[in-house]
């Protein structure tokens, strides 16, 4: 389990992470989203102990990571991928890891198959591409054999078959009764493998709980309706405090749930043609709270030649 | 890279002893040089360099054939020097590799413990520099012996003096490999730490040469000058005064550990 709570830090005058407070509990998977520079990666390395923090607490199973008698079983993490002494080969790589703890050479042959290096092992690590390179992060990660993963953006470079597996990586230790925290910048890969989401964005958390928790709160869905006298509608829907605009074909209400709109519509002797709730997606909920958080918007270059 | 790709799997658990000790952390730092060819290469370089000084330079004999025991050792003692800064470099680097690797990130998330990590390194670099300066030493007695048999060049074991030079120049080059290594691990770049070691080691000790004299009695207190002290006969070339065995020892017992108590602190205040 990772609890966070106050957790603040400030790079020179930048506050990266801004007094912010999440728990990824066991048997889950957290997805931990927000866009480029919202502080998801300098979370992740204060979890890790790495970077300092100017104020707040993060734990991993009650206390800091620091103060396990095996770090590496507490806690697996792939912040970066080559991470690596470019001269040593993956297997070596492991070995110095695992000789801190005392892991067996078994465990480092063990993680090696598992994450798909054997072939590579025993080559110099300078050769590997960005998805081997990530591999190697994640067998790192795996090698204590720890109680909670932090994955940084664990399928960049990863080709389909290897996201799929990271998927399936994630989801299995989470069946078994582990906390796997894993970053992203895209919702649609959160979606497919977290339980729960944490979403965060210039350094302050905007949003936690479940994917429809979230989904419900981040974005309540609309209702478009459609009646024989949608002008009279609009009013009635006005006075019980909900939104109506019109739309090519009825209205688009925002406040109001359905059976409410019914209610008013038949009360008032109007001819229901259409009653539909449009749920927003994940998508949509994540880009509409994040929406004033994106530290680095595109912008559109004047006389650009296409 | 395919067959792991259907079903994932974290494997059979792993004993539950396994732990994070001052053992398994200088174990791995071992590991970490012993897995890189450039522990041979330094190997190789410290005894190519020393059987240069010792076996092609033209040496003066001693004017009194009394003294041949203590030139003998003097001399192959002064074949150090190259091999002394070679092992210093070296061991920055193996401290400042950390950060140019990015290995530092994996380090210190094993080993959050940073002053563990810390003394785990020194350690390794201190026996590395150890053995290799035990065989770059025997190598150049053993020359200087062969080399001037027919003049009577002798190994006294009666004469501190022997004592001082087979035993104290490791110990000048173990302290100062951990002197490197506290160095690199609060420079945390390559090209500063080889600077300050450089500074240190080579320009500042020769200060004294310029005439200013005040700086010379300075150069006695920096650690070649302690080095100097320690070994006796001048190895070195750079001590004004003679701290003696013990004031040398402190001295350069002094730069070592407060290098590494200075890396230390910044390590466990710094962010990674």
């Amino acid at each position: 389990m990772i609890e966070v709570s106050g957790l603040t830090k400030t790079y020179g005058t930048k506050r990266a992470v801004d007094d912010i407070a999440f728990t990824a509990p066991p048997g889950s998977v957290t997805g931990f989203l927000g866009p480029n520079g919202a502080g998801k990666s300098t979370t992740m390395r204060m979890i890790m102990g790495l970077d300092r923090p100017d104020a707040g607490v993060a734990t991993i199973d009650g206390k800091p990571l620091s103060a396990h008698v095996a770090p590496m079983r507490a806690a697996g993490a792939l912040l970066e991928a080559k991470s690596v002494s470019p001269g040593r080969t993956a297997r070596n790589h492991l070995r110095i890891l695992a000789a801190t703890h005392g892991i067996s050479k078994k465990r480092v042959d063990d993680v090696i198959q598992m994450t798909g290096l054997d072939t590579v092992a025993n080559k110099r690590v300078k050769g590997f591409s960005l998805g081997m390179g990530q591999r190697l992060g994640i067998a790192t990660a795996m090698l204590g054999d720890p109680s909670t993963l932090i994955m940084d953006e664990p399928v960049n470079g990863l080709d389909p078959d290897g996201v799929l597996w990271v998927r399936n990586l994630a989801r299995h230790f989470a069946n078994e009764g582990r906390t796997v925290l894993l970053s992203s910048h895209l919702m649609s890969e959160v979606q497919l493998t977290a339980d729960r989401v944490v979403v965060i964005g210039r350094g302050r958390i905007l949003a936690q709980g479940t994917i429809a928790d979230f989904t419900a709160q981040a974005a309540s869905g609309s209702v478009t309706v459609m009646t024989s006298d949608d002008a009279k509608l609009a009013q009635l829907i006005a006075v019980e405090g909900g939104k109506a605009e019109r739309a090519s074909e009825g209205l688009v209400v925002d406040g109001l749930e359905p059976p409410r709109i019914a209610q008013l519509a038949v009360g008032a002797g109007l001819d229901l043609h259409e009653l539909v709730k449009t749920n927003a997606t994940l998508e949509e909920a994540y880009l509409s709270l994040t929406a004033d958080a994106v530290e680095y918007h595109a912008h559109e270059q004047k006389g650009a030649v296409s | 890279m395919s067959a792991t790709t259907a079903t994932a799997t974290t494997g059979t658990p792993t004993a539950s002893t396994i732990r994070l000790t001052f053992g398994g952390a200088v174990r791995a730092e071992f590991l970490k040089l012993s897995t890189m060819r450039s522990v041979w290469w330094v190997a190789i370089a410290s005894v190519v360099l020393a059987l240069i000084a010792v076996g092609t330079t033209s040496h003066e004999l001693p004017a009194d054939p009394g003294d041949m025991a203590a030139w003998t050792v003097a001399t192959a003692a002064a074949g150090i020097v190259a091999p002394w800064l070679v092992l210093a470099m070296y061991s920055a680097l193996q401290a400042t590799g950390e950060w140019s690797s990015g290995m530092y990130r994996v380090s210190f998330a094993i080993v959050p413990r940073r002053s563990l990590w810390l003394a785990a390194k020194a350690t390794a670099l201190a026996v590395y520099a150890g053995i290799v300066s035990i065989i770059v030493m025997a190598i150049s007695v053993a020359l200087m012996l062969a080399r001037y048999s027919g003049d009577g060049a002798t190994v006294d074991w009666g004469m501190a003096l022997t004592w001082q030079a087979v035993i104290g120049v490791p110990a000048v080059c173990i302290a100062t490999a951990v002197l490197a290594v506290g160095i690199g691990a609060l420079v945390r770049s390559s090209g500063i730490a080889i600077t300050a070691l450089v500074l240190l080691l080579v320009v500042l000790p020769f200060a004294g040469v310029f005439g200013l004299e005040w700086l010379a009695h300075i150069t006695s207190y920096l650690p070649v000058g302690a080095g100097d002290s320690i070994v006796g006969s001048g190895a070195f070339g750079v001590a004004v005064d003679d701290l003696g065995i013990i004031g040398g020892s402190a001295v350069l017992l002094a730069w070592s550990v407060g290098a590494c108590v200075a890396a230390s602190v910044a390590l466990n205040r710094r962010d990674a």
